[in-house]
């Protein structure tokens, strides 16, 4: 997570105040019953059960989004561990591990904690309850966290014959960041709307990185047009896969529920773009928005176009590229998939 | 289908029935009872899917905090919520300070456990020289407190 001078200097008057900073130091006295190089661990002297222990960075960071890779791969080995014998050694059937992000969320001290919490059963304090939420806000979010998240991940996690292999990396939890032509490509194969766009409006992807800075790492030192052009030449010739990071992507990758899990949502362009981009020809409808019937009395006001989609469909996306008005009415769809449909 | 990921170790799903707006549910794709249970990197992966899945609540959701609790002991889980200032959640508990003297018994015995973190003891003889008990029968929690005055001893 990048900081501004502001921020730093935040930080930095934060880390002088800070009590738990203070511990480390011995200046403040403290059960310290855990330490390494990059954490250290203490009882809560407020606690919520006997054995209650807080796990804090050496480095006073204030969330755990902001945590090296470093220190998030050492915590997400030690945690466990720690459950494991603290349990033993409380003799605690149960354990709660807390993490609290925000004033709002219960985060009280500046600097990041991790409550372990040990109990002989299920603690109250941390039932959730169950309410059903609104339809369509829900729909929407389970859209956009369901593309997110896997992107997320798999910048820490490859998966490798069935096991999971955690890739340490010198970035802090975000999305996705580092130029991976792999990283890329997965997104290319897994993303049929957003290859389509890539063909079709380079010109718009292209925007669209720009005003969405958490992209530009994942596209540095690629063409975005030459990318486009060989996309189209691998769409129109398919029996002669063209040499590029492109051809890469779009070949068979072995099926994984991973990358099936993420090629469920596409994502729209607003998914990956803070300003939209509408259509600039407001006249021609979109194939995706007309029902069967009507794009079947569109088209056979086209005979031309009609004519184009029963029997040369190479022309048509020829044309397609070159001309707007076909993009725009082909935009989130294919020439074969308007073709069986009608 | 409320999946949001799944990895062939865990799956998370936002809930559509859930505690607020933004609650994910992750478990293990074969249930495991807790962290002792936990074959291979299940544990270190539910971390990683938990406070990924914070970090993408928050930038999707815009909310103004997140909490991760991840329960051990009846069914490994983990539940990560969207917060937002006066939701009503709760998450929280009233601190009530501890018996000094209980406190620093507490340490000593909890410290000596946690020496065995982040070392292989698979192979290893090596233990801390407080702890230097040999327990012959299961300890029953009544019997805890005399095998702390035994170790001081």
């Amino acid at each position: 997570m990048q900081l501004s001078e502001d921020q730093k200097k935040a930080l930095e008057e934060q880390k002088a105040n800070c009590p738990f900073c203070r511990i480390l130091k011995g200046e403040i006295p403290a059960h310290k019953v855990y330490e390494d190089e990059l954490v250290f661990a203490l009882l809560d002297i407020n606690p919520l059960t006997r054995g209650h222990l807080l796990l804090l960075p050496k480095e006073h960071i204030p969330v755990l989004p902001m945590a090296s890779a470093d220190l998030f791969s050492h915590l997400a080995k030690i945690v466990p561990e720690i459950v494991i014998h603290l349990k033993k050694a409380v003799l605690a059937s149960h354990c709660t591990v807390f993490v609290a992000s925000g004033a709002p969320a219960g985060q009280q001290s500046a600097h990041l904690m991790i409550h372990i919490i040990p109990s002989d059963a299920p603690l109250p304090e941390f039932a959730l309850p169950a309410q059903k939420q609104d339809e369509k806000p829900y729909q929407e979010l389970l859209r956009v966290v369901s593309h997110n998240l896997p992107l997320m991940l798999r910048e820490r996690i490859t998966v490798a014959g069935g096991s999971l292999q955690s890739e340490p990396t010198s970035q802090p939890p975000s999305p996705p960041s580092g130029a991976q032509s792999g990283s890329l490509a997965e997104l290319i194969a897994s993303n049929p709307d957003f290859k389509k766009l890539l063909m079709q409006k380079p010109e718009a992807v292209l925007e669209g990185i720009k005003d969405n800075p958490s992209l530009q790492p994942l596209f540095e030192g690629v063409d975005i047009f030459a990318l486009s052009e060989s996309l189209r030449l691998q769409e129109s010739s398919p029996s002669s896969p063209v040499e590029s990071s492109a051809t890469q992507a779009s070949s068979p990758s072995p099926p994984s529920s991973f990358q099936e899990q993420v090629s469920r949502q596409p994502p729209s362009l607003e998914d990956i773009s803070s300003s939209p981009q509408a259509p600039s020809v407001d006249a021609i409808p979109r194939a995706i928005d007309l029902s069967d019937e009507q794009l079947r009395a569109y088209l056979e006001e086209k005979p031309k176009l009609k004519e184009l989609l029963d029997s040369d469909l190479p022309r048509l996306k020829e044309a397609i590229l070159q001309q707007e008005k076909l993009r725009v009415f082909f935009s989130g769809t294919t020439p074969e998939e308007v073709n069986e449909r009608t | 289908m409320s999946r949001v990921y799944t990895d062939g170790l865990l799956v998370a799903d936002l809930l559509a029935e859930g505690a607020c707006m933004g609650h994910i549910h992750i478990r293990p794709e074969h249930p495991v009872r807790d962290f002792s249970q936990a074959k291979g990197i299940l544990g270190e992966q539910l971390f990683w899917v938990s406070s990924f899945s914070a970090s993408a609540l928050f930038d999707s959701i815009g909310a103004h905090g997140t909490n991760i609790v991840i329960s051990d002991g009846s069914s490994l889980v983990a539940d990560v919520v969207a917060r937002f200032q006066d939701d009503g959640l709760g998450l929280r508990w009233d601190p009530k300070p501890a018996d000094p003297g209980a406190l620093k018994d507490l340490a000593t015995t909890v410290k000596d456990a946690l020496w065995y973190v982040g070392k292989d003891t698979s192979h290893s003889s090596q233990e801390p020289i407080s702890a230097r008990v040999v327990e012959t029968t299961p300890v029953r929690k009544q019997d805890y407190r005399s095998l702390q005055l035994k170790r001081s001893l």
